[in-house]
């Protein structure tokens, strides 16, 4: 699985870390998300799918699910 | 609701095998017609004498009734999916169509969205579209590949117009029929509009692309409805130069949803950005020259639009036997009958963690409620309710606003962090013993998520809050002081007025189409036609 995240697009939800904490965080001063792992290991996938799902700016891509 | 005209092509009901005789090639995203059920199923849900019928269903359904034995639970004999309609192709209906597929299901998918795009995002509408910082393109949810990958039956440009419940059929504006095994409404919600001559309203992408061709520097724009949209779109326009006048019922905007103190703060941001801001106005109708007010004042406009909220596009459920109080009636699982299930802007369920009935118009919550809402209808007998803190943001000047939980109907907020006139605080808000919500503009992710979670996990009001907020925000919560409470009960009579008008107008469209809006995009509809034909 490999990540893509589209941060001009990002609206600071922090859905994605809360979902995926060990994928993604936010940072300190706006929120923005950041992504911390493209290419999670697969005990990650479900909680990426959904991140992506859950994003309500669909900034996350994932280009092989 | 009458029925449309049989279509000659359609396959009789007691005879479904597949859904290929029910699609529409022409745009048939992929080969799905070649798709074989997993399992085949038609005959027991498609004969009424040997199986539960919508009507049976509704009366066996839980809607809006926690104690009520849920209709998302197993309620007998259940026959196995291979067919799924989902009417609505946006942000919800995708969420649902892409959680059946990540689930396993291989049945067919039929897709029904009213409007020609395919699916795209809609909060961008009033921000970074409406200002040309982004082209349409971007706003697209998926790519073609990924579309592609989905393998859905999918029909654009088709409105849903009837649902049959004995036959388990969808009807289309066009006479044709889907038979379905399960059914997904995802059909959304429409603008309100005004009486008198057409006005823009901002639903779609292409309500904002007509809206942002007439945005040039020094168009006087009048914005009816100081909500979260109708400012949105004021300080979009104040950035591209326009003269803005945003007109608004209530004494304080948003006070009923956000509260006296937080409304008073975001309303002094549009006076600082050079927006007239009236109050208290109730507007009767758009007029040639911009709009009249009740009083028969005239309030000049090139352009006037209007945000008095939405209307749930569930007209086409008439005669379905399904329960429609201001949005589909779900139980907790997201289920209005056996097999019957709903998401997005359109759906009222009922969410155990506020225990209260709710129908949330939020980004978010439309992909949240898909995913739910469809794990349940492929697990009838295993569902889980449906239970989130709803969030939403909006962006308005140089502010960020998030929100999360039900504000509505609080009995207080106070400001827990930072402070109101510097526009970077966190307000939270208590209804009975509990904290509901939390309003934060400005305040970093860290500062934010320990509210997110106390809200999730029911906390006191007591324990989240403590000691450490300010004591003047009590003063002036929305429900314990008198003004507060003048001022909440104006803006439900203001706010009456307003829609019942509307209301009025909706229904004689209605009423003379016999045709509602049949997806979630809430688009086109009958008033929001007469708009784009006239204008």
């Amino acid at each position: 699985m490999k990540v893509e995240f589209d941060e001009p697009k990002c609206v600071a939800a922090g859905q994605c870390a809360m979902v995926a904490p060990d994928v993604f965080d936010q940072r300190d001063d706006d929120g923005v998300a950041i992504l911390l792992d493209p290419t999670p290991p697969e005990d990650q996938h479900d909680s990426v799918r959904e991140a992506a799902a859950v994003c309500p700016a669909a900034a996350i891509r994932l280009t092989t699910p | 609701m009458t029925a449309p005209a049989p279509d000659p092509a359609a396959r009789p009901a007691t005879a479904s095998t597949s859904g290929s005789a029910d699609r529409s090639p022409a745009v048939s995203i992929s080969g799905s017609a070649d798709r074989s059920p997993a399992v085949s199923i038609a005959e027991p849900v498609v004969d009424p004498a040997t199986a539960s019928g919508l009507g049976a269903g509704v009366r066996a359904s839980a809607v809006g009734a926690p104690d009520a034995a849920p209709a998302g639970r197993a309620t007998g004999v259940e026959a196995p999916i291979g067919r799924v309609v989902i009417v609505g192709a946006s942000a919800a209906g995708l969420a649902a169509a892409e959680t059946l597929r990540r689930e396993g299901f291989a049945g067919t998918i039929t897709l029904l969205g009213d409007e020609a795009s395919a699916p795209y995002d809609r909060p961008p509408l009033s921000k970074q579209l409406l200002s040309s910082v982004w082209d349409a393109d971007r706003l697209l949810l998926r790519t073609t590949e990924q579309f592609a990958g989905l393998d859905l039956d999918l029909h654009l440009s088709t409105r849903a117009t009837g649902l049959d419940p004995v036959n388990r059929v969808v009807r289309t504006a066009t006479g044709r029929t889907f038979g379905f095994d399960a059914l997904m409404i995802t059909t959304g919600v429409r603008p309100r509009t005004l009486p008198g001559r057409p006005a823009h309203v901002l639903r779609t992408m292409e309500d904002a692309l007509r809206l942002r061709e007439r945005l040039t520097p020094g168009c006087r724009l009048v914005v009816v409805g100081a909500g979260f949209l109708g400012a949105e779109a004021a300080s979009v326009a104040r950035g591209l130069g326009c003269e803005v006048t945003l007109l608004e019922p209530a004494p304080v905007p948003l006070a009923h949803a956000v509260g006296l103190p937080v409304g008073r703060i975001l309303s002094e941001a549009h006076r600082d950005h050079g927006v007239t801001l009236r109050t208290g106005v109730s507007v009767a109708e758009a007029v040639a020259e911009g709009v009249a007010l009740s009083d028969g004042t005239v309030i000049e406009a090139d352009e006037v639009l209007v945000a008095i909220g939405s209307h749930p596009n569930t007209e086409w459920l008439a005669g379905s036997g399904l329960t429609v109080t201001d949005g589909v009636v779900c139980d907790e699982y997201c289920a209005a009958a056996p097999g019957v299930y709903a998401a997005g802007d359109v759906a009222r369920w009922h969410n155990p963690l506020f225990g209260v009935s709710m129908r949330i118009e939020h980004r978010t919550n439309a992909a949240e409620q898909g995913m739910a809402a469809a794990r349940n209808l492929l697990n009838p007998g295993e569902g889980k309710p449906f239970t989130p803190v709803p969030y939403f943001w909006s962006d308005q000047y140089d502010m960020k606003i998030h929100a999360y939980g039900y504000l509505r109907d609080h009995d207080q907020v106070e400001t827990v962090e930072g402070s109101l006139p510097d526009r970077r605080f966190l307000a939270a808000y208590r209804k009975n013993d509990r904290l509901v919500g939390a309003l934060a503009v400005g305040m970093p992710p860290k500062a934010i998520r320990p509210w997110r979670q106390h809200i999730a996990t029911a906390t006191a009001w007591s324990t989240a809050v403590g000691t450490t907020s300010t004591t003047w925000a009590t003063a002036v919560g929305a429900t314990t002081t008198t003004t507060g409470a003048t001022a909440v009960s104006a803006t439900s009579t203001t706010g009456a007025t307003a829609v019942g008008a509307t209301s009025t107008t909706v229904a004689t469209a209605v009423g003379a189409t016999s045709t509602t809006s049949g997806t979630a995009v809430g688009g086109p509809t009958p008033s929001g036609a007469a708009v784009k034909e006239k204008s």
